[in-house]
């Protein structure tokens, strides 16, 4: 695909804790396209997380890209040493995280950090570099930008340091920003604003935009292609249109089911019975059987892999 | 009528510098007046900080109100002495948002079920498996801790706990916001489930409205410590009045990518109940503000029977 960017293949992430082998990441494939944004979504601990911060090779310890491959302009950065990683993260991919207080040091003031970002990864003199640090809180629509950069991370609001973060990852002009959970600690009138933006800024720079979150009210505004993870693994993905308006996986039917709708008088939710199961014990076969309508025999005996089912909408689901 | 909130207010002081001399107010609740229905939902939703928790604890007093008046079934929580706001507490209960936090780690299910009932003198075992059966747990459970239980079972065990003492009236404080979509469906259906089968009312705190809505009759919009609007559920969703009200329906992303964009963005940020901003505390983010909406504070009034409305342009 000529517009693709960057390609997770088969990814296998693993944590091996005293409990047992929690396969977190188990064979994930995607491909992030230039100025598109692909959501990644499902509940706490199917795996979002680790998905993205094996991309940028952060995976915590004891945890380990066990296979796979991730294709960034031809190089797989799971082979890269961990120097040429270093060259690549916040430079080519930059990634903005849930918590925006633990990404910003709180002992030196916002524009202090974006000045370092940009001038150890664009080589630009301390005053030029000020100058790119102005321009870039200007473009997120932080009010008074130069006397912000003298701020310390805690004069700001939730709303503002979120601002200043994008502005940090979207400073060295990345060719993928990842956005896990960017508007999960926020207000709702200060989510619309930021997801507002990263829109705003993606059509302007372009960048592939890999957006992570539980919440599939934020997936239908702003993905143009989704993933729907459960335990480890993508259960559907494509347009989508597709997976809002015809989800074949009975996981990613009873999850829109289950959401509350403002637009719509749903009388009584639908419940998915059960809860996730613990990443060191996934069942064998199809990791959701345990919690769904449709299960057979077939089911738990051998692991659905994903079906094309039209275009590139595919379900790993025996009865889909 | 069951609750009845008339003029609460809970202001902090703000105490800074060597001696804690007091150099202000944080009104986080600034004057709250409502009621609720015996069997009825009340929803109060509206962005962090805005005094959601404040008006929840004020009404159990497990904070003190700082002025106001709170009736329930005819008598004046806030005046009660200990001993009669305990015989009351029976029939008032709460929910909390972190399962984990408000369950005691070093007691079992059983012992925690049980605490409330004591007090009480229940016939306390078969009271626990009832309990634990109506919330959609095994009774076996009763023998083990809250940190072997999951978000969502947590919460069926602190529910349990409100309902052992079987009360009329539950404040429900974000009982939903920290669980998974899958598991917050299963907990509002146990909600509705319970209010049908013990003729419950709630008061069910959340800031988020799509919930809200899903689960109550009628639902207040706070903002900075006061309600800007209150209405039927429908009515509120269908026409919001308050320009505040607006945004925030217009903010909520709709699970449908064929009804994407076309929102009302606020611009700025939730201002700080401490420099409450003069007149109508929401102008300065106000699409609709007018120069006089700096100067008059708008009142709650009716704009029709059941809705009504703090906005100036709505008045007259
Ligand atoms: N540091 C760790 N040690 C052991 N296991 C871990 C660790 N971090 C993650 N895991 C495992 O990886 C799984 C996936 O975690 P991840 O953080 O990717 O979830 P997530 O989808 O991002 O969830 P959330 O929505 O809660 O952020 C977890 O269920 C857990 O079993
Ligand atoms: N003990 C306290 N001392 C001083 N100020 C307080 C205290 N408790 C709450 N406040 C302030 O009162 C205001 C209202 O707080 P409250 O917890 O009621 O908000 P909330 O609507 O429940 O918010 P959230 O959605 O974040 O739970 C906030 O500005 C808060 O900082
Ligand atoms: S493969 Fe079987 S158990 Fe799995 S989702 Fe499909 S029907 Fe359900
Ligand atoms: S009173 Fe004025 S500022 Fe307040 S909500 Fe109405 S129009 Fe807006
Ligand atoms: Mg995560
Ligand atoms: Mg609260």
């Amino acid at each position: 695909m000529p517009n693709s960017v960057l390609t997770v293949d088969n990814l296998q992430t693993h944590f091996h804790t005293d409990s047992g082998t929690a396969r977190a990441v188990d064979g994930v494939s995607f491909t992030l396209n230039k100025g598109k944004t692909y959501g990644l979504v499902g509940e706490s601990g199917c795996g979002k997380s680790v998905t993205s911060l094996s991309i940028m090779r952060l995976v915590p310890h004891p945890g380990r890209i066990e296979g796979g491959h991730i294709f960034f302009e031809d190089r797989d950065l799971v082979s890269l040493s961990d120097t040429e990683m270093r060259d690549i993260r916040g430079n080519d991919i930059a990634m903005i995280f849930q918590e925006p207080m633990t990404s910003l040091n709180p002992v030196y003031t916002c524009g202090f950090q974006i000045d370092e970002a940009v001038r150890r990864h664009q080589g630009l003199e301390k005053t030029e570099a000020r100058k790119k640090t102005v321009e870039m809180l200007h473009l997120v629509g932080l009010p008074d930008p130069e006397q912000r950069a003298n701020e310390y991370p805690h004069q700001l609001s939730g709303g503002q340091r979120q601002r200043v973060i994008i502005a940090m990852a979207l400073s060295c002009n990345p060719k993928v920003l990842i956005a896990d959970e960017p508007t999960t600690a926020l207000d709702v009138t200060i989510q619309a604003q930021i997801l507002d933006l990263l829109r705003d800024l993606q059509q302007q720079l372009g960048m592939a935009v890999l957006l992570i979150t539980h919440d599939l009210g934020i997936i239908a505004e702003a993905a143009d292609q989704v993933a729907v993870m459960y335990a480890g693994k993508i259960v559907e993905t494509g347009p989508a249109d597709a997976i809002f308006h015809n989800p074949r996986h009975p996981y990613t039917q009873g999850l829109l089911a289950s959401v509350p709708r403002l637009d719509i008088a749903n009388k009584r939710l639908r419940t998915i019975p059960g809860t996730v199961p613990e990443a060191t014990r996934f069942p064998s076969g199809c990791r959701f059987a345990d919690r769904c309508e449709k299960v057979d025999s077939i089911c738990r005996e051998t692991t659905p892999q994903l079906q094309t089912i039209d275009g590139d909408h595919q379900t790993a689901c025996w009865m889909a | 009528m069951l609750l009845q909130v008339q003029n609460l207010k809970k202001y902090y002081p703000i105490s800074q510098g060597l001696w804690g001399r007091n150099t202000g107010q944080v009104k986080a609740v600034d004057d709250v007046s409502f009621d609720i229905s015996p069997g009825e939902t009340l929803g109060l939703v509206g962005e962090s900080g805005c005094g959601k928790t404040t008006t929840g604890r004020a009404i159990l007093r497990l904070i003190d109100a700082t002025s106001g008046t709170v009736r329930f079934k005819n008598t004046d929580i806030l005046s009660l002495g200990k001993k009669q706001l305990r015989a009351l507490r029976q029939h008032m209960q709460i929910i909390f948002q972190d399962p984990y936090g408000s369950l005691n780690p070093r007691l079992t299910i059983g012992g925690i079920l049980s605490e409330p009932l004591k007090i009480h003198g229940d016939k306390t075992k078969d009271r626990v498996a009832d309990l634990l059966n109506t919330v959609g747990l095994s009774p076996d459970v009763a023998r083990r801790y809250p940190h072997e239980f999951s978000g969502g079972q947590r919460q069926r065990i602190g529910i349990a706990r409100a309902l052992a003492v079987k009360p009329q009236f539950i404040i429900a404080d974000e009982p939903v916001s920290a669980l998974d979509v899958s598991i917050q469906a299963q907990i509002v259906n146990l909600l509705q489930d319970l209010q049908a089968q013990f003729g419950l009312s709630y008061l069910f705190i959340a800031h988020d409205l799509s919930v809200v809505k899903h689960i109550s009759n009628r639902v207040a919009v706070m903002y900075l410590g006061k309600i800007v609007e209150l209405a039927e559920s429908q009515e509120l969703y269908e026409n919001p009045q308050h320009p505040y009200t607006r945004a925030l329906l217009s903010s909520i992303p709709i699970p449908d990518p064929r009804v994407r964009g076309s929102r009302t963005i606020l611009t700025g940020d939730v201002p700080s109940p401490v420099n409450v901003p003069s007149g109508c505390a929401f102008h300065p983010r106000c699409p609709e503000a007018t120069p006089d909406c700096a100067h008059r504070k708008p009142e709650l009034l009716d704009i029709e029977p059941g809705h009504s409305v703090a906005c100036i342009l709505r008045h007259n």
